[in-house]
């Protein structure tokens, strides 16, 4: 059969192959090319710091001012960029590392336990009061949460939590945008026509919740994990307020509290601090605090895209 | 739908109290809610009369002498000064910076713009100690990969770029360095999701790519980006971190004091001078400015929803 219209894929003149290409960028060249640029502005602007974060614990602190800012140094170097970090105040980086991991795993148990539930409430069933309880929620969700922590901080000294771990912990369980994400999601996927015949047949709310609410939940728990894991790891704000002994701190505040004794952010090298951590020393406690949440943050980068745009996407 | 299940509320109204035992799934997330959410900010009108010497505090002694006190002070002039400079750049650089990167990734859809839209998010993901750390390394000419750019101003060491005349610049890249990459992602997400026959509408009325981009795709998404605007001023209200993590690591000739904004003054009368009721009117001022921006989001924009509001 004659072919009316090759297909350009066959040809493999020059032509064809660039109508290929415009097919399927939908650009000329020269936007092409712009568009290329940008973007590869961008890309030095937000990526090269992150890049040199990652390599500079590779390089002694001679090498920081004589290498190429970009070049490896050697593995060496990170080896004895780590044996200093645990030797400053006897090792306390890795209490600051457990800290860090106990509060935000307690604080995300917490915060599941009491969102999932009040998430299908809001949802699913018709108690008075719900109206009242949901406008609070979209209220309190979009009042920064630093709005409140000098507040806070009045409220947790009156309970005698100040310097506690539970002066973290214990807030993490209001967490009102989870709320949000979870009713939202259960607006979605329980269609009111399916609660309301359950209902019919003398399904009580509650059993509801236990044996279709908590069977669905898996996905929503996944995407309230890793947003709110973010949020709680990286807190500082609270954190370095709250808990004031060295030893109850988290590693962001630790690095802040390193950045502080070390003087080794100081742009003046005559005002050096007494304790001895060198600037690759400060890259490297950043990397370690860091690694968790980037490594979050590629593994869920859509959930947590969806969940920012959850309001007017899945909304009804 | 949401007719009927205005309806259904409304006639749970006029029935009389029955206790439906599903209550008990809300019950701990409201008593969190009035712990954390709503007993701070009563609180904080509690203490915004008291009066404290020596954290002791006299209840309701104050009157309203806290309140004078901040409002004719004049470091509430300049604290709040500082935070509108800051908001004044930062709101313009963010809001036209985000739009646009994210409508530029948008003209074409291939597999290099997913990586770059990766690049950017990964800045999101650091702590804010982490990135002021970052931001003081790459201004210093010694060191820093953009170096050879530095030294073209003369400058030698940090402090010779970082100083009180850089400082709110320097601020509002560390802003943008960290924050916007979730915001690309957000427009982007939003011009994904635009109907593809719209778009085509505008294909055949012969609009090329950027006409399209900018006629046609930043209309549609102008209610993120109110919302994002709002954000970003209760933000900036906020600001706390980078401004203390700066003037707390620069100690020799630090170009901040410690009540440079707002939040920093706050936390700086409750924790070092203990005077809870001076440190309660500043963050009730802020918290009240929050709330009426809140309150304007979820009325306004109709960026959130639900079954009790309708835009």
């Amino acid at each position: 059969m004659a072919q009316i219209f090759p297909s350009p894929r066959r040809s493999s003149s020059l032509k064809n192959a660039y109508t290929n290409w415009r097919y399927r960028t939908g650009l000329d060249p020269v936007s092409y090319l712009f568009r290329l640029g940008i973007l590869l502005f961008f890309v030095i602007f937000f990526g090269v710091p992150i890049l040199w974060l990652f390599i500079t614990p590779s390089k002694a602190h001679k090498e920081l001012t004589e290498l190429p800012p970009l070049a490896f140094g050697s593995f060496t170097n990170v080896v004895d960029s780590w044996n200093r970090l645990m030797d400053y105040n006897n090792g306390i980086v890795l209490t600051w590392a457990w800290n860090s991991v106990w509060y935000v795993a307690f604080a995300l148990t917490l915060c599941l336990i009491i969102t999932i539930p009040a998430g299908y409430l809001l949802a699913n069933v018709n108690i008075r009061g719900r109206k009242l309880l949901l406008w609070a929620t979209l209220i309190l969700m979009l009042l920064p949460s630093d709005a409140a922590v000098l507040p806070m901080y009045m409220e947790l000294y009156l309970m005698r939590l100040i310097n506690t771990p539970w002066a973290v912990i214990l807030p993490a369980g209001f967490a009102p945008f989870a709320v949000y994400l979870t009713y939202t999601y259960y607006r979605t996927v329980m269609p009111r026509d399916l609660v309301d015949a359950a209902k019919v047949d003398g399904c009580s709310d509650l059993t509801m919740f236990w044996h279709i609410g908590l069977p669905l939940a898996q996905s929503i728990i996944a995407m309230l994990l890793f947003t709110q894991f973010a949020t709680l790891w990286n807190g500082f704000f609270a954190a370095s307020i709250f808990l004031e002994s060295d030893r109850l701190k988290t590693l962001p505040v630790g690095v802040w509290v390193m950045a502080q004794q070390t003087g080794a952010l100081n742009p003046n090298p005559s005002a050096y601090g007494k304790v001895l951590l060198l600037r690759p020393d400060m890259a490297t406690i950043s990397v370690i605090t860091v690694l968790p949440v980037i490594i979050i943050f590629l593994i869920s980068q859509r959930f947590i895209v969806r969940a920012a745009t959850a309001g007017a996407i899945q909304g009804e | 739908m949401q007719e009927a299940v205005a309806k259904v509320s409304k006639s749970a109204k006029r029935r009389p109290f029955q206790f439906n035992s599903a209550i008990l799934l809300g019950i701990p997330y409201i008593a969190f809610m009035v712990i954390f959410g709503i007993v701070p900010m009563i609180l904080a009108i509690i203490f915004s009369f008291s009066k404290y010497g020596n954290y002791q505090p006299e209840y309701f002694a104050a009157g309203l002498s806290n309140y004078i006190a901040i409002l004719t002070d004049p470091q509430l002039l300049i604290s709040f000064g500082n935070i509108l400079k800051f908001g004044a750049i930062m709101l313009p650089v963010s809001f036209i910076g985000a739009l646009a990167i994210a409508l530029i990734l948008d003209l074409a859809d291939d597999r290099f713009g997913g990586f770059m839209r990766t690049v950017y998010f990964i800045p999101g993901a650091i702590t804010l100690p982490a990135v002021a750390l970052i931001a003081i390394f790459m201004f210093d000419p010694g060191i820093s990969p953009f170096g050879f750019l530095l030294k073209l101003t003369g400058a030698k060491i940090a402090g010779d770029i970082l100083n009180n005349k850089t400082l709110i610049y320097f601020m509002v890249l560390l802003r943008f360095f960290a924050s916007s990459g979730g915001w690309i992602a957000v427009f982007y997400g939003a011009l994904t999701g635009i109907n593809r026959e719209v778009i085509e509408a505008g294909m055949i009325d012969g609009c090329n790519p950027w006409q399209m981009a900018y006629y046609i795709k930043r209309p549609l998404i102008m209610g993120y980006a109110l919302f994002m605007l709002i954000n970003l001023t209760i933000q900036s209200l906020q600001l706390f971190a980078e401004p203390f993590i700066i003037q707390t690591s620069l100690r020799t000739g630090s170009p901040i004091d410690p009540y440079w904004s707002p939040n920093m003054w706050s936390a700086f009368l409750t924790i070092r001078t203990g005077d809870f009721g001076k440190s309660a009117v500043i963050s009730l001022i802020m918290l009240l400015i929050s709330l009426v921006a809140a309150v304007f989001i979820v009325t306004r924009t109709g960026m959130f929803k639900t079954d009790v509001v309708r835009n």
